[in-house]
């Protein structure tokens, strides 16, 4: 019986069955992050024809809902993570731009954090495994957090009320958005509000700073003296394989679908993952199609009827938002070959600095560039467009905490 | 049937293969560019992680074992153990299944479902180890499905090794017996004709 049983054995059958479906099974999963759904180098290129075109216009509020902090404690959800289960980066080493080509690709996106002495790149594939890096800008104790379900980076000071904040992942969300805990006090703080989601921390909200999305090709060519995030972070994590979905292909959770979890209000107005600058201003919100920024190039605007602009720089495809207050003058803002300029002919940097009366629609541009050097030299940074408080997130994150939110699109 | 060496052989790779999957679809072997060569890498602070774990069954990895600028497999111990516990496992199943098909083929019993019925607690093991990274590379993004996914995640790997065993079980008990019955009552009655 023995022998007959090793005649009758057709181990290659077997074993090749057995090969081809679990090579099979397996390439499904490496070809799927590949093939099909890749994003083109045509979907990144940066328009930069707006010439002040206007597409877009306020659509108004529809609903008048304001929530209360019992409202958000109620709602806030804990899945499959624990309080400090993701590793966020206290002591965060930087190196150089040189040193990080090696792992980042062009379309990778970045986060650009401008200080006023540094410039700091946080690239998304390493914060999407730790969403917070406490640390110091400008002197000061700060953290930058990027949710990735919300597609929201935020940058916000640590100091509330006197104290010194370093936050931790609490492992909660609230309307899919990161929930933060401080740990000297383990009251609990949400990245969208920038503010405690706890009673008796009601009142306090913390001062946020800009944190522009852009991708590595633009952000390097930008700042090739930046510092960038290295991966060296403490821990040990797959950076490059993102566990929600990926920015350089369609059709994952970034791009399509609805959250995974549960919101505290739904808004149709827009799809869920569209993307809005979202801005508060006194108690009044505004969401502004980034896509609508980006074909207009300077997006005039009010929220809670006070007079801003965003503006898409077209060197790190990001967008800034800014008073329209000048001196208690209400200005307006256009795009003219290239240049950000007022009502009356000025212009004024992508960053909201004054440079001068440059342009008129008389002069050569050789003659424009002439002029602008001689201003930006002896004039710049006398005016400074106050910068709103603003971030990239997707809509439903944004509709979900703001149903009140009026909408540019 | 352990002494046989194709059945040893069909055994051990499908173990391999089941393991090296598995190691994939937790992140601890990872192919994308990370590195910027060869070499081993390990944490300072080991000792304190070694056994935090940071998701339902995911260990921290204490160390980076870089085969290429593009492969590169991280060491967790922890992690390592489970995989090897699920390989093992996959291994018994997949000699079980091996031999009852052999007896099968000796007995001249037609292949049937029972067969196969002992291979897909491995199979569902190895699909139950990575159905959240494939669903997450399918680009497939319906909420309710992520949702059922990530709650059930924790119960995926308790599940397997409970799949595995049963699988053994009914393997080794119910169809290699049935199918040695069956066997002995058709040399009976050949011996008798």
């Amino acid at each position: 019986m023995k022998k007959k049983v090793k005649n009758h054995f057709h181990a290659g059958q077997l074993v090749v069955s057995l090969l081809v479906l679990i090579s099979a099974f397996f390439m499904i999963i490496v070809l799927s992050k590949h093939i099909g759904t890749s994003i083109s180098d045509s979907d990144f290129a940066v328009h930069c024809s707006h010439e002040g075109r206007i597409v877009g216009a306020n659509v108004g509020q529809i609903d008048k809902t304001i929530y209360t902090v019992e409202d958000y404690e109620d709602e806030m959800i804990r899945v499959n993570v624990s309080k400090d289960d993701i590793p966020v980066i206290d002591n965060p080493k930087y190196i150089s731009v040189t040193e990080s080509e090696f792992f980042l690709d062009p379309h990778d996106p970045v986060f650009i954090v401008e200080a006023s002495h540094e410039i700091l790149l946080l690239p998304q594939k390493i914060m999407v495994w730790h969403q917070v890096v406490n640390g110091m800008v400008d002197g000061q104790q700060a953290s930058i957090v990027y949710s990735p379900l919300t597609g929201s980076v935020v940058g916000l000071f640590g100091t509330v009320g006197g104290r010194t904040l370093t936050f931790g992942s609490s492992g909660k969300l609230l309307n899919s958005n990161i929930v933060l805990y401080d740990r000297k006090t383990e009251s609990e703080w949400s990245q969208i509000l920038a503010k405690s989601v706890e009673e008796n921390e009601e009142s306090k909200t913390i001062k946020t700073f800009p944190v522009d999305w852009s991708t590595w090709e633009l952000a390097k060519a930008r700042y090739p003296d930046a510092r960038v995030l290295s991966s060296d972070t403490g821990v040990i994590r797959p950076y490059g394989d993102d566990p929600y979905g990926s920015y350089l292909h369609k059709n994952t959770y970034y791009q399509t679908g609805g959250p995974f979890f549960s919101r505290m209000n739904t808004d149709g107005r827009l799809d869920d993952k569209e993307i809005v600058l979202g801005l508060k201003k006194d108690g009044s919100y505004l969401g502004i199609l980034k896509s609508k920024i980006k074909e207009e190039g300077a997006v005039n605007t009010t929220v809670g009827g006070y007079p801003v602009v965003a503006v898409h720089d077209c060197s790190t495809d990001s967008v800034r938002v800014y008073s329209r207050m000048v001196n208690g003058e209400e200005y307006r803002f256009y795009w003219r070959a290239h240049r950000l300029i007022d009502q009356n002919g000025e212009e004024w940097s992508i960053r909201g600095a004054y440079i001068g009366r440059v342009y008129t629609d008389s002069m050569s541009h050789e003659e424009q560039d002439r002029m602008m050097k001689l201003y930006t030299e002896k004039t710049a940074n006398d005016a400074v467009l106050e910068w709103i408080p603003s971030f990239d997130v997707m809509w439903f994150a944004w509709s979900a905490f703001y149903p009140s939110t009026e909408l540019y699109r | 049937m352990i002494k046989d060496r194709r059945v040893l052989a069909f055994s051990i790779i499908g173990a391999i293969i089941f393991c090296l999957f598995y190691l994939w679809s937790i992140g601890n072997i990872h192919l994308n560019e990370f590195n910027s060569g060869v070499g081993f890498t390990f944490l300072p602070n080991w000792k304190e992680v070694v056994f935090k774990a940071y998701a339902p069954f995911l260990w921290e990895p204490i160390g980076i074992i870089a085969i290429s600028k593009s492969i590169s497999i991280f060491f967790s111990p922890v992690n390592l153990a489970i995989a090897l516990l699920l390989s093992v496992l996959v291994f018994v199943n997949l000699i079980v299944v091996s031999y009852s098909y052999i007896v099968g083929r000796v007995c001249d019993i037609k292949p049937s479902g029972y067969s196969i019925l002992g291979f897909v607690p491995a199979l569902l093991a190895g699909f139950s180890g990575g159905i959240s990274t494939f669903y997450i590379y399918s680009g497939v993004t319906n909420e309710y499905l992520t949702l059922l996914i990530i709650h059930t995640q924790p119960l995926f790997i308790p599940a397997s090794i409970i799949l595995l065993i049963f699988g053994f079980w009914w393997s080794s008990h119910f169809i290699t017996n049935k199918k040695m019955d069956i066997c002995e009552a058709h040399y009976s009655l050949k011996r008798k004709k």
